[in-house]
């Protein structure tokens, strides 16, 4: 009996992506390629593919980490150096030549990395703009397709327009404001001026609110949008049930058997390509968002070792390069997020 | 908008960076005083400048232009989608014309157009069918369809090679 039941679901589950393959979607077969290239198969299951980043990532994490940590100990070296310089150096007031030095040299070792990381940040954001462009039409007609006709229109715009609004962010204000903030938070490092601190701390605040802001304007439009949305499209829904009932029997049956079957189909298919999109997305991010995160990390660590040892300001500027590490890593995650929320928000619309 | 916003920041970073110099340059006493009430001055309006030109009317338009683009896309959207079930739809009402077909005793192929009635609905106007049948046979299948499904204009075609 268990098995006849567990044959019936199986046999099921089949049917439902071959009715939703009934409704023909441009873009779908172009999708599944590109898809393919990150490694997810067609029909691949979320909890499969989110199995196969962790590991990917854990595969990735040790030379990522030994990269990162050639670089902290560098920065060590240079701070261990400073701190000896500064030992024999006679105490007096203005400028310190031996921390003008340090800060220099901390610059010099990090913009490096600094000018790799914003590139990997912005190449990660261009791949997944040039994802959305295929996956977001195929979700949006998909979601057309139950019903939600009025909210997949909204939801695709509201994503493409925050998308490009953060693409075009990071590339005129963002990347310049932390080479800004990293360029004050050496000028203050050199020589102490508590105003370059304040500065340094305006100009971190502001790309974090500017972020900050679009995400929640997006989220909240997205919200606010997709319910109004989602009311109107209920309301068309059962206007053309109303309609279907009222037909001629034979007519209203082919018409409600076909509307089932697509709107049945298309659930399915949207759920589908909704995750494989996911585990795109993902796989997308996973190497930059580690990289990115290691190094926040790493700086982070290195800043609290050399506070032990050396002069606050070396170590604080190389704290401040952490932080600007952390808010290319929180640009990509922005970018990642708009899309995963976008998303979310599409599979778990019900209209029907 | 961005580069307005870009512009404005970097002008503000230039005021402050000035300012900072200039309080380090002036001497002790009330000339610095007066020169950091005036730093203070420049920067506010340095921080205040957007706001005397901001263009509400371009932001209006910015809006409607992309309130406009989710209409065009709903509608698009609204297109692609019904296409695809006018394909459905039709096929379904074919394989129901086949079936009543199949029931006279008539074997055919059959095409089936559908349009839009007043509340969306996709209901068949004309059937093309390919087989061989005697005019009673057409007939009764003619009158069937005509009580079930509303269907009035049905072409016959002869099959190649069917007496």
């Amino acid at each position: 009996m268990r098995r006849i039941a567990v044959f019936l679901l199986c046999a099921l589950l089949g049917v439902i992506p071959c009715l939703g393959a009934e409704l023909s979607v441009p873009g779908l077969d172009e999708l599944w390629q590109e898809a393919e290239g990150y490694g997810v198969e067609a029909g691949a299951g979320l909890d499969e593919g989110l199995s196969n980043l962790f590991s990917d990532g854990a595969a990735q994490i040790g030379g990522l980490l030994r990269a990162s940590l050639t670089t902290a100990l560098k920065l060590m070296a240079v701070v261990l150096l400073c701190a000896l310089a500064q030992g024999v150096q006679p105490q007096g007031e203005g400028l310190q030549p031996v921390t003008i030095a340090g800060a220099l040299a901390v610059t010099a070792l990090t913009m490096t990395d600094m000018a790799a990381m914003i590139g990997l940040g912005r190449e990660t954001l261009g791949r997944m703009s040039a994802f959305s462009d295929l996956l977001l039409p195929v979700v949006a007609v998909l979601t057309a397709a139950t019903g939600g006709l009025t909210g997949a229109a909204v939801r695709q715009s509201a994503t493409v327009l925050f998308s490009q609004l953060l693409l075009t962010a990071m590339d005129r204000l963002l990347i310049p404001l932390v080479y800004a903030y990293v360029a004050v938070s050496c000028a203050h490092a050199a020589v102490g001026n508590p105003g370059l601190e304040r500065l340094a701390g305006l100009l971190k605040g502001a790309a974090t609110a500017l972020l900050t802001g679009l995400l929640l304007a997006f989220v909240g439009y997205l919200t606010a949008s997709g319910a109004i949305a989602g009311s109107v499209d209920a309301a068309a829904v059962k206007a053309a049930k109303l309609a279907i009932s009222r037909a001629i029997p034979v007519v209203g049956g082919v018409l409600a058997d076909a509307s089932e079957s697509v709107l049945a189909g298309a659930g399915a298919l949207r759920g589908t390509v909704g995750a494989a999109g996911l585990i795109v997305v993902l796989a997308i991010c996973l190497g930059p968002f580690l990289r990115l995160a290691l190094q926040y990390l790493v700086y982070k660590g290195t800043g609290a070792l050399c506070a032990a040892v050396a002069q606050p300001r070396l170590s604080k500027l190389i704290d401040a390069i952490g932080g600007a590490f952390g808010l290319v890593l929180g640009m990509t995650g922005a970018g990642a997020l708009i899309l995963l929320v976008s998303l979310v928000s599409a599979m778990t619309a019900v209209t029907a | 908008m961005m580069e307005a916003a870009r512009q404005w920041l970097l002008g503000v970073l230039s005021v402050c960076l000035v300012c900072a110099l200039a309080d380090a340059l002036m001497p002790k006493g009330g000339v610095k005083r007066v020169g950091q009430l005036v730093c203070g001055l420049v920067m506010a309006l340095a921080i205040l400048a957007p706001a005397a030109d901001f263009d509400l009317a371009g932001g209006q338009r910015w809006l409607e232009d992309y309130l406009a683009g989710v209409g065009r896309r709903e509608n698009e959207l609204e297109e692609q989608v019904n296409m695809g079930m006018k394909t459905i739809i039709e096929e379904r009402y074919a394989a129901y014309i086949v079936d009543k077909a199949a029931g006279l005793g008539l074997s055919c192929a059959v095409r089936v157009t559908c349009e839009p009635d007043g509340e969306g609905l996709w209901l068949p106007v004309r059937a093309e069918l390919t087989g061989a049948a005697a005019p009673e046979a057409r007939a009764e299948l003619a009158a069937l369809l005509e009580a079930e499904l509303g269907l009035t204009e049905l072409a016959w075609t002869a099959e190649e090679g069917a007496a």
